[in-house]
């Protein structure tokens, strides 16, 4: 850009910016927008070790011999894996949905991979996809390749001549009637698609496909009609003989025209009604055709004649168990008589489906999928509710895939521990407890397991850290021993003649006023004060109570399945008041707001007033205000009856009036599953939705989506504070735990001026956390989670990115003198940088080898710092106060006494520093005389100078190079060993400890006295010779270099480049 | 309406009008701007060797790692860091690389991998890749515009001569690169280095980034190795050795 291009460019800005101040004056304050809070950032803790369920597998050998894998997790996106599972990195994060349900890739492009979203594997818990994507640079980049309204894919098939051409088998909408279900064809890569089959009825999609692989045009489809409320599910019709839209079709002509293929056109199909039905083609023999059938009998089929004729084969309960949640056939590649049936346990049968045997061997079951390598069959993988496993040897024995933290919480809570530790339960994963720190990082074995079954709300116990209590699905609610993991079945039992209705979730909650109390939700409210021992019913039935929502007996369709997953008109949560114990709120899942306020004696149902709620609105959380009484937020999840938006309510007179704080056109993607009052600020509210949380800092007038670290797009299910720490704690479905670490942050932004340039904002007291040492090499792959900050953490905001110009963010100490420079962070919003509390390391002489300990500086002592911005030639100020770590055993005396010590250590690597850097300046020069001086007295001395000049230094540093393990240990390598044992404790040192230091201080002065020795009386009688020689002396001051200087010269190994660089070297410093 | 109302609508109107713009840019109007803002052609051109001092910060490590980073227009690049007097060096010189690891106690140079050289190579790039990206030998791809911690970036992917690829996000208003994504293939495997670019600074009139933080793809900035440039200067005198394998070397000074 030219001289005057760039004035006018500068013009043009300052016009603008001119306008921008303007328009500042004129509008209202800015709005917090998600890049604002980002900067807050998040951490995941776990874990890898339970991992989540896996719904879909593709893979692909590479030409050089490696297996390229693309995973598909229920609802924690798609994952990457280029080295045959060792490793393993999300790549779908940044897209709208993170629930998988069919991935492809093209055998013709090898970069181009197809995601279907949505997981078809229609469990309570489902999630929800929005369309179908592709990426053509191998999985770094999607795009949105249409079917908006098909919520979930079952599977995608491409044609392997035409990458164009694909197949998308659409199930479609679980919750509500949509035309736009059944098989999908595109042309066209996915501009257009057409319905190339559809069911009769508007709850019917496809359940199956598969292609013949000598004629892409030649498929079998499954059609499968299906629909799950919340309080039944139905796959087929609503009963084992009523009509159902069911069937098996076969098209030769690409979906053109289709023929039905059933007990009257195919000699042994079954008769119908059919629910849902898989369909295989073995790869290697095309007319081997195998399905898998929901119906009165159902059963494995399997034809070979290319469905012409099918024969019932196996009908075992492994092969027909609970065909809505396993419905998936894989035909070994090399072998059309070798079946893989993923379902509770994984079966396999060697002999074309006449005889299964379980293959499971030690995976969790519940397996969804499977992937066999195509030129090596033994290596089979399979992917179920606990994550991705590998066989080497055909599914006699597994791998677990430990990097998968695709972990599907239900709910989290935090104890007071230090550092504290997370709680929560899981989809199929029992409940466990976790470490939020931990030295090393908190690897899958820092969380312990606790219980059992599918884990839902988990809590230690508040008045006995010793237990937890934890709950499996349908209430079933125990008590833990942590010290001995024995657990007591504490959930309350039913009266005469009565039946309990637990939720699925069915919710726990501890009172904020009194921590033996505990609550827990059937249609009653109970309450025990003494562990379980005994519970109070504190409310009649505060449910609907109506039995139409009460049939889970007859739930299933084709084939019964009534687990609690059903459970109706129940309640769904509860919270007490932290502001009156007498006040406690209640929602059901039938859509009841039920308050008392007289601790149980009477309920009033408040949902009537709610404006605008449709009625029978599940209640899926309510949230009693911790700063008023009055005040509760509600949350009502309406994605059991198809609707997708966040319904978010705030009343502020205990329920009487209530305003809609977030609908669908608030920005907010996603129904509600949680909303929070921060606790300290009552204008902040945390809301987690399938897809996200979302925060307000204006008490829900606005929210904007948390994006910070990357965080996916994830359904968020619960949100927990920890209090002490000033933590959030995030519950996601599908990517485990989140720590959004101190929210004093996020809580100085809210009273902050987001119109200014720049801000310091707050940040919990800072601690001088103990360092331990923990971990150990696992290899790469292991996952692990992230720590805290280990420092003291800076944060500021700023309005907008910081381009150009330094941003130079120092800290001071109480006497203004500079401690370090940090580097500080040019992102908008909120910034945060982790100052080390490190005073500079010390200089330490070059020897053979690094000095390691030398290489830190101690911690600062406990005191005020100033910490100051300078930003476009202004300078911003704040004070921070550093204390000891509240668990050290030690005093602040006794650290000040670790600080001296260390920093006397520090003060005399800084001698040896100066008496090396002399006596390798002195044979630099040394050696430089020498160089065209004749023999004769002046060279002679030049040698024994330079010889003495060593002698020294090889009394102070360790000389011998080669790279091996020397032992040579020098005064410095002494000190270094000396300062790196102050270093590891700050408490008081040992008395030996700094006589030690005093010792090397004492053997150095011995070193310090020889060299000065040689510049006083050797050095001027070394010089009268070299004037007689006729060469130029040698000055004291001018020889000594820095080590950085002597390190270069030495690298460089030529005297005359050595002498050209030494020069530019000494005008630049 | 008002005055001032109005200035603001015509303003809206003008930045809405440079929105549609933005929208329809091309990939090669995007590096035209960004050569244009970084001090045009002539200057960029101008800069034959690029030297700059500063600071390594690596997480965790409260060490003094002083850092000399040196390129030259013809393609050669030098790296140092510098602890306790002992320089580690790495070193492309257009053809091969070569590093010096001396922290374990070996100062003698030791040759680099193809592999490693081709990033190198990348880091040799005076200029980044995408300035006169045909005549290097790259092909450019303009992906839209993509949120970069608050700033919506303009996403360019460069394939490399070398076959490696680097994407780059230009901030919209500056028209500097914030961002850089560089994926490599080490021994076959795939490695994704993420660095970050800030604190741009005129260097004999090109803005040159003064600060690079880089880390693993989608690491936060505390998570990053950054260095802060205290000085850079222009055209330097920098003799070959600074970039040649020193294989005739022999020590000046014995240890």
């Amino acid at each position: 850009m030219s001289a005057r291009a760039l004035s006018a460019a500068l013009a043009t800005a300052a016009v603008l910016a001119s306008a921008g101040a303007i328009a500042t004056e004129l509008s209202p304050p800015p709005v917090l927008e998600s890049a604002s809070i980002a900067g807050l950032g998040a951490r995941n803790v776990g874990s890898a070790t339970m991992s989540g369920r896996i719904a879909a597998i593709a893979g692909r050998l590479e030409p050089d011999g490696k297996v390229t894998l693309f995973v598909g997790s229920a609802s924690g996106g798609v994952w990457r894996s280029l080295d045959g599972g060792t490793t393993f990195k999300p790549i779908f994060d940044k897209m709208p949905v993170l629930s998988i349900g069919a991935i492809a890739l093209d055998a013709a492009n090898p970069k181009t991979v197809w995601v279907g979203t949505g997981e078809s594997w229609t469990r309570n818990s489902v999630s929800v996809g929005n369309g179908i994507y592709r990426s053509t640079d191998g999985g770094d980049t999607w795009a949105f390749r249409g079917l908006p309204e098909s919520e979930r894919i079952n599977r995608i098939l491409i044609d392997p001549a035409h990458s164009d051409t694909v197949y998308a088998c659409v199930p479609g909408k679980l919750w509500s009637d949509s035309a736009e279900r059944g098989l999908y064809k595109t042309t066209d890569g996915g501009a257009t698609w057409a319905l190339v089959l559809k069911g009769p009825n508007l709850s019917t999609g496809c359940s199956g496909l598969a292609m013949d692989p000598r004629n892409p045009k030649r498929l079998f489809a499954g059609l499968w009609d299906f629909r799950r409320k919340g309080w039944t599910f139905r796959s087929g019709g609503e009963g084992p003989t009523a009509a159902s839209g069911s069937g098996l079709f076969l098209t030769e002509d690409g979906g053109a025209t289709w023929k039905r293929l059933d007990a009257s056109s195919a000699k042994g199909l079954p008769k119908g009604p059919w629910g849902r039905l898989d369909v295989a083609i073995a790869p290697t023999q095309p007319d081997v055709v195998y399905a898998v059938i929901e119906g009165v009998r159902s059963a494995l089929f399997r034809s070979d004649d290319g469905g012409k004729t099918w024969e019932e084969r196996d009908r075992s309960t492994a092969m027909v168990w609970r065909p809505f949640y396993f419905s998936r056939l894989v035909v070994d590649p090399t072998n059309a008589d070798r079946i893989y049936k993923p379902d509770g346990r994984l079966i396999a049968s060697e002999d074309g489906g006449k005889s299964f045997a379980d293959v499971s061997g030690g995976t969790h079951g519940d397996h969804h999928d499977v992937w066999v390598n195509p030129k090596n069959p033994s290596e089979v993988i399979t992917g179920d509710d606990g994550g991705l496993w590998f066989s080497h040897d055909a599914g006699n024995k597994w791998w677990k895939a430990d990097n998968l933290p695709v972990s599907q919480f239900y709910h989290v809570s935090v104890d007071d521990r230090d550092p504290y530790q997370v709680y929560g339960g899981l989809q199929d994963n029992s409940s466990w407890a976790g470490d939020s720190a931990y030295p090393g990082g908190i690897t899958n074995g820092r969380w312990e397991n606790l219980y059992g079954g599918d884990g839902m709300w988990t809590f230690a116990d508040p008045t006995d850290p010793e237990f937890a209590y934890a709950e499996a699905q349908g209430g079933t609610i125990g008590r833990i021993d942590r010290r001995t993991l024995t657990h007591r079945d504490i959930q309350p039992r039913a009266l005469y003649k009565e039946k309990l209705r637990f939720n699925w979730n069915s919710p726990i909650a501890l009172s904020p006023s009194d921590p033996t109390k505990l609550y827990l939700g059937a249609q009653f409210l109970f309450m025990t004060q003494d562990h379980g021992q005994s519970w109070a019913r504190i409310s009649p039935d505060l449910t609907t109570n109506d039995p139409a929502k009460q049939k889970q007996e007859e739930s299933g369709g084709v084939t019964v399945d009534n687990s609690a997953a059903e459970m109706h008109t129940t309640i769904y949560t509860i919270a007490e008041s932290p502001k009156d114990a007498r006040t406690i709120w209640v929602g059901t899942d039938d859509g009841n707001v039920q308050l008392t306020r007289d601790a149980g004696h009477t309920w009033h149902n408040l949902v009537g007033n709610v404006t605008g709620l449709p009625a029978a609105s599940w209640v899926s959380w309510l949230e009693a205000g911790h700063h008023e009484a009055g005040v509760v937020y509600a949350a009502f999840d309406r994605h059991s009856v198809g609707d997708m938006t966040p319904w978010v309510y705030a009343s502020r007179d205990f329920g009487v009036t209530w305003s809609r704080l977030v609908d669908g056109k608030s920005g907010v993607r996603g129904y509600a599953h949680v909303i929070r009052e921060d606790p300290v600020n009552p204008r902040i509210l945390y809301l987690g939705t399938e897809y996200g949380l979302y925060v307000s800092i204006d008490g829900g007038s606005h929210f904007a989506e948390f994006t910070g670290s990357a965080f996916p797009h994830v359904a968020v299910r619960d949100i927990a504070f920890q209090k002490r720490d000033q933590d959030l704690v995030l519950a996601t479905h599908g990517r485990g735990i989140w720590i959004i670490d101190d929210l004093t942050t996020l809580r100085s932004l809210a009273a902050a001026d987001l119109s200014k340039e720049f801000q310091f904002l707050e940040s919990r007291p800072v601690q001088q956390r103990l360092q331990g040492q923990g971990g150990w090499a696992e290899g790469d792959a292991k996952w692990s989670g992230q720590n805290p900050a280990d420092g003291a953490v800076i944060s500021y905001y700023q309005r907008a990115r910081h381009v150009f110009g330094r941003l130079k963010l120092e800290v001071l100490d109480s006497s203004g003198h500079l401690i370090d420079t940090l580097p500080a962070s040019t992102r908008k919003g909120i910034n945060r940088i982790v100052w080390s509390m490190q005073v500079a390391a010390p200089r330490v002489p070059t020897a053979a080898q690094a000095a390691f300990s030398g290489t830190q500086g101690p911690r600062v002592t406990p005191g005020l710092y100033t910490i100051r911005m300078t930003k476009a030639g202004k300078v911003y100020e704040r004070t921070v106060s550093v204390g000891l770590d509240r668990r050290a055993s030690y005093t602040l005396a006794d650290r000040e006494a670790q600080y001296q010590g260390a920093m006397k250590a520090h003060a005399l690597f800084g001698r040896m520093t100066d008496v090396v850097d002399r006596l390798n300046g002195y044979r630099l020069l040394a050696r430089e005389r020498q160089a065209g001086l004749a023999e004769g007295p002046a060279r002679a001395a030049l040698e024994k100078f330079d010889a003495r000049a060593d002698e020294l230094r090889k009394l102070v540093v360790a000389t011998k190079e080669g790279g091996a393990i020397t032992g040579e240990e020098r005064l410095r390598e002494h000190l270094d060993y000396a300062y790196g044992a102050l270093l590891s404790y700050e408490g008081r040192p040992g008395d030996y400890q700094l006589e030690r230091v005093n010792v090397l201080s004492r053997e150095l002065a011995e070193v310090e006295a020889g060299t000065e020795a040689l510049g006083k009386s050797d050095l001027p009688a070394l010089n009268k010779l070299l004037e007689a020689a006729g060469a130029s002396p040698i000055a004291d001051t001018a020889a000594t270099l820095s080590g950085r200087q002597y390190a270069a010269l030495e690298a460089l190994r030529s005297v005359d480049e050595r002498q050209a660089v030494a020069t530019r070297m000494r005008e630049r410093d | 309406m008002t005055r001032f109302t109005r200035l603001i609508a015509a303003l809206i109107a003008c930045l809405a009008g440079a929105n549609a713009l933005a929208a329809a840019l091309t990939a090669d109007e995007i590096i035209a701007n960004h050569v244009r803002a970084r001090g045009g052609k002539d200057k960029l051109i101008a800069i034959q060797g690029l030297e700059r001092v500063g600071r390594l910060i690596v997480p965790g490590f409260n060490g003094q790692l002083d850092v000399r980073d040196l390129k030259t227009r013809a393609g050669e690049y030098r790296q140092e860091v510098t602890l306790q007097g002992m320089t580690q060096v790495q070193a492309y010189d257009g053809h091969q690389a070569w590093q010096v690891q001396p922290f374990q106690g070996r100062k003698d140079p030791s040759l680099m991998s193809a592999d490693e050289a081709k990033g190198l190579a990348l880091s040799a790039d005076i200029d980044f890749p995408l300035v006169d990206y045909r005549k290097k030998g790259h092909t450019v791809e303009y992906l839209g515009v993509e949120d970069i911690d608050g700033t919506a970036a303009h996403k360019l992917r460069v394939t490399l001569k070398s076959g490696n690829e680097s994407t780059f996000w230009l901030d919209p208003d500056s028209w500097m690169v914030i961002r850089e994504l560089d994926r490599q293939t080490i021994r076959g495997a795939e490695q994704l280095i993420e660095t970050d670019f800030g604190e741009y600074e005129a260097v004999a009139g090109v803005y040159v980034p003064m600060s690079e933080a880089a880390g693993a793809k989608d690491s936060d900035a505390a998570q990053k190795q950054k260095i802060v440039y205290e000085k850079a200067v222009a055209n330097p005198t920098l003799p070959p050795s600074e970039f040649t394998f020193p294989v005739a070397a022999a020590p000046a000074v014995q240890q």
